[in-house]
């Protein structure tokens, strides 16, 4: 039994699986708009945090989230019963938000990094980072240039090694590599600024 | 790397804090993409069902009228063959009479021509030894007789008179003179007079549905023969040839009882010794002159099933790519107008037909590759020391008032060097590969087995068809971005494979201008079932649509 709107409280990201059952399934095959309504809220939560990590802003985010559910309802006759839903789940998204990047991308662009990044102790950012927002880390994010933030969110983030991210993005495994190593950078190198702000105004 | 791991750790676990609380605006846009699906599916549903109705409707409509024709064409078939059977006995009756030279017109037993007895004794010498009854229905006579008229003294001979009886069941037959011209010798073409002649049938052993009686009275005066300068001359020789009968499908419906025959024999007589009967003309005229002028029989069969073609056309083609590093080019494939040629034998049957076919196609596709550029970063680290103003206090002397100490201390301003870390950032961008647009053609010859399936509607035929076709590579030409993302392969370096299984489907539409030759407008798929290309990661398959016109021959 599902029930639309009830689970907002418990559709957290990575915690809402418990709530899709087969019957829920079963009914957006069927295309019962309540319980595509269901699945929608019961997939929200990590549906837009995967969106919101790889876009640049809500709005596209919640455009790509939305495209990616329509794949999600239409592919839900053919979905293998031996993959985890909730895994099925967020290969399509990403596949979503790649494919749309892999269309909008100027990779000249992208590649073409001429920021100087200062090295930080890594402790300190890290202790920093333990402590701080969310949210606040995820605006950090944001910063980070478009292909690098990619290439980190694939590799870090989401655990794909580099050789597949290579070939989903059609760069070469070292350029992966040095897309994660850039963006680390650039994440602790603003960590690090947001540490030393904070000293400041603490002395 | 170990702070690495650990940074990346830290920051999925931080993403992961992060909360969603549901928005009830994003479900209604998602609601709205569902909608717009929905409605998509349903306009293409209606879609298709209104296609799939045309197709029906027209399907039946199609056959309904090639049931009628059928029909139609068989009963008349089958009055024709009873009008024929009808008219037998009287042919032969009239080939008795003509055997006896009795000088005067035959006597008929029919009331037509008993009518046109009375008609032409009311109007002619009663005695008239040679009368011509042509009877018929004027504007839809059909057939070709001729009168060859002598020369005639003048002033001494009666005018040669043609009358046509019109053959009304139901009224009294009408006589039409019609003077031969005053010449020597002058050929009166009847078919001239029935000017709207249309031959519909023509029985070659004599049969006629539609027979023509001609009497001429050479010996009767007519007011408005040859001048009036003297006697007309009389006619020594009136020949009537009908050398074909006019049959009219259409008059096959006359009553036999109100089917006026008028028959009369040219014999010679006394006044006209030279005169010789030479032919007898039957006529069969019938009331029926509503029915259109000129029925449109269905073409002659086709008896062999057996057709060749030739066809030529214009296609639009392109290639899709797969694997390797075509995902970074693929977008920028566009279609190029490739041709194809071919000739195809066929077993036709009623509504299927089997066959093979030899097309020389060409798919072509052009590609604008981007340049490719690598673009290397190298950060070198360094120190160097950096000027700092600062203020420096230096304690100086201590007193000590109450017990308590006090430091006494003088503010010095100097500059300080710090030891600083610096970087050098050098950026290097190698261009590997040149942008460039790249027209590919490749040929192939194809040999297709075909499948038809048609139905046709008097000289109109719609159809479907194709099959799977084998495609024999006969020339390639242009390139491909190689998988290094370095440079370009040229066809001539890449491996293709000899042959490819594809396929090939059109619909026909054709006219057929006789029972051999017909000529169609054929819209056309073709393409490629497997990779075109040989080894390696890079597949390559091209499809194209276009247009085709077809030239087919029915072998007899």
């Amino acid at each position: 039994m599902y029930l639309p709107g009830a689970c907002t409280e418990r559709c957290r990201p990575f915690g809402a699986s418990q709530m899709i059952d087969k019957e829920l399934i079963d009914g957006c095959i069927r295309k019962e708009p309540k319980a595509q309504e269901a699945l929608y809220r019961a997939l929200y939560g990590r549906m837009m945090a995967i969106c919101s990590r790889y876009e640049r802003n809500e709005q596209d985010a919640v455009a790509r989230m939305n495209e990616g559910f329509l794949k999600v309802l239409t592919n839900l006759g053919s979905r293998r019963p031996e993959v985890p839903f909730e895994l099925w789940v967020r290969r399509i998204m990403i596949n979503t938000v790649i494919d749309d990047f892999r269309k909008e991308r100027q990779r000249k662009d992208v590649e073409r990094m001429d920021a100087t990044v200062e090295e930080h102790t890594m402790s300190h950012v890290n202790d920093y980072l333990q402590h701080m927002e969310a949210e606040a880390f995820a605006a950090l994010l944001q910063r980070v240039p478009d292909m690098s933030r990619q290439v980190f969110n694939l590799f870090a983030i989401d655990g794909y090694p580099h050789a597949e991210i290579a070939t989903m993005l059609n760069i070469s495994e070292g350029t992966s590599k040095w897309h994660v190593s850039h963006a680390r950078k650039v994440l602790q190198g603003s960590i690090a600024e947001l540490a030393g702000e904070r000293r400041v105004k603490t002395a | 790397m170990k702070s690495s791991n650990e940074f990346d750790e830290l920051a999925r676990q931080k993403l992961a804090e992060r909360s969603f609380p549901f928005e009830e605006g994003h479900w209604l846009a998602a609601q709205e993409a569902l909608n717009a699906r929905r409605g998509g599916n349903k306009r293409g549903a209606w879609s298709m069902a209104a296609l799939a109705l045309m197709l029906i409707g027209g399907g039946a409509w199609w056959w309904a009228q090639e049931a009628v024709l059928v029909e139609n064409t068989a009963t008349r078939s089958a009055e024709i063959q009873r009008s024929v059977q009808r008219v037998d006995p009287r042919l032969a009756e009239v080939q008795e009479d003509a055997a006896v030279p009795t000088g005067k017109a035959t006597e008929q037993t029919s009331p037509a021509s008993q009518h046109a007895d009375v008609d032409l004794q009311g109007t002619m010498e009663p005695d008239a030894p040679r009368t011509r009854a042509a009877s018929s229905p004027a504007p839809q006579r059909t057939g070709h007789a001729s009168s060859t008229v002598a020369p005639v003294p003048q002033g001494s001979a009666p005018p040669a008179t043609l009358l046509t009886t019109a053959q009304e069941p139901e009224t009294e037959p009408r006589a039409i003179h019609i003077p031969l011209p005053d010449l020597p010798s002058a050929a009166v073409q009847v078919s001239d007079i029935w000017d709207d002649a249309t031959t519909t049938a023509v029985e070659p052993n004599g049969e006629a549905q539609d027979n023509v009686v001609l009497t001429q009275e050479a010996e009767q005066p007519h007011p408005a023969s040859i001048g009036n300068d003297g006697p007309i001359a009389p006619v020594l020789a009136t020949e009537v040839t009908s050398t074909a009968v006019a049959a009219e499908s259409a008059s096959s419906t006359t009553d036999e009882a109100s089917s006026p025959i008028a028959a009369a024999e040219d014999q010679p007589t006394a006044e006209n010794p030279l005169s010789k009967p030479t032919h007898v003309a039957q006529a069969n005229d019938t009331a029926d002159t509503a029915v259109p002028e000129a029925v449109q029989l269905p073409l002659a069969a086709q008896d062999s099933p057996w057709e060749v073609g030739v066809l030529a056309g214009l296609f639009s083609s392109t290639s899709a790519f797969q694997g390797a590093n075509s995902a970074d080019w693929n977008d920028a494939v566009t279609r190029q107008r490739g041709t194809s040629i071919g000739a195809e034998l066929m077993h036709m049957g009623s509504n299927f037909g089997v066959g093979l076919g030899l097309h020389y196609n060409t798919y072509a596709e052009r590609i604008a590759v981007g340049e490719v550029s690598n673009t290397q970063v190298d950060i070198d680290r360094f120190w160097y020391l950096r000027p700092v103003d600062t203020t420096i206090l230096f304690i100086t002397d201590t007193i000590v008032q109450g017990g308590d100490p006090y430091y006494v201390g003088e503010s010095v301003t100097t500059t300080i060097d710090i030891l600083t870390e610096g970087f050098d950032t050098t950026t290097t961008i190698t261009q590997q590969r040149a942008a460039r647009a790249l027209y590919n053609r490749v040929s192939y010859v194809e040999i297709p087995l075909l499948l038809d399936a048609h139905l046709v509607q008097g000289r109109w035929s719609l159809g479907l068809r194709g099959g799977p076709t084998l495609g024999v590579l006969t020339g390639r030409r242009g390139a491909l971005p190689n998988s290094r993302n370095d440079g370009y392969t040229e066809f001539g370096d890449q491996a293709f494979r000899e042959l490819v299984v594809g396929y090939t489907a059109r619909a026909y539409i054709r006219y057929r201008w006789n029972s051999a030759w017909s000529i169609g407008v054929e819209p056309a798929i073709r393409g490629q079932l497997m990779n075109s290309l040989g080894d390696g990661p890079l597949e390559r398959r091209s499809s194209a649509f276009g247009g085709m016109l077809s030239l087919s021959y029915r072998l007899r």
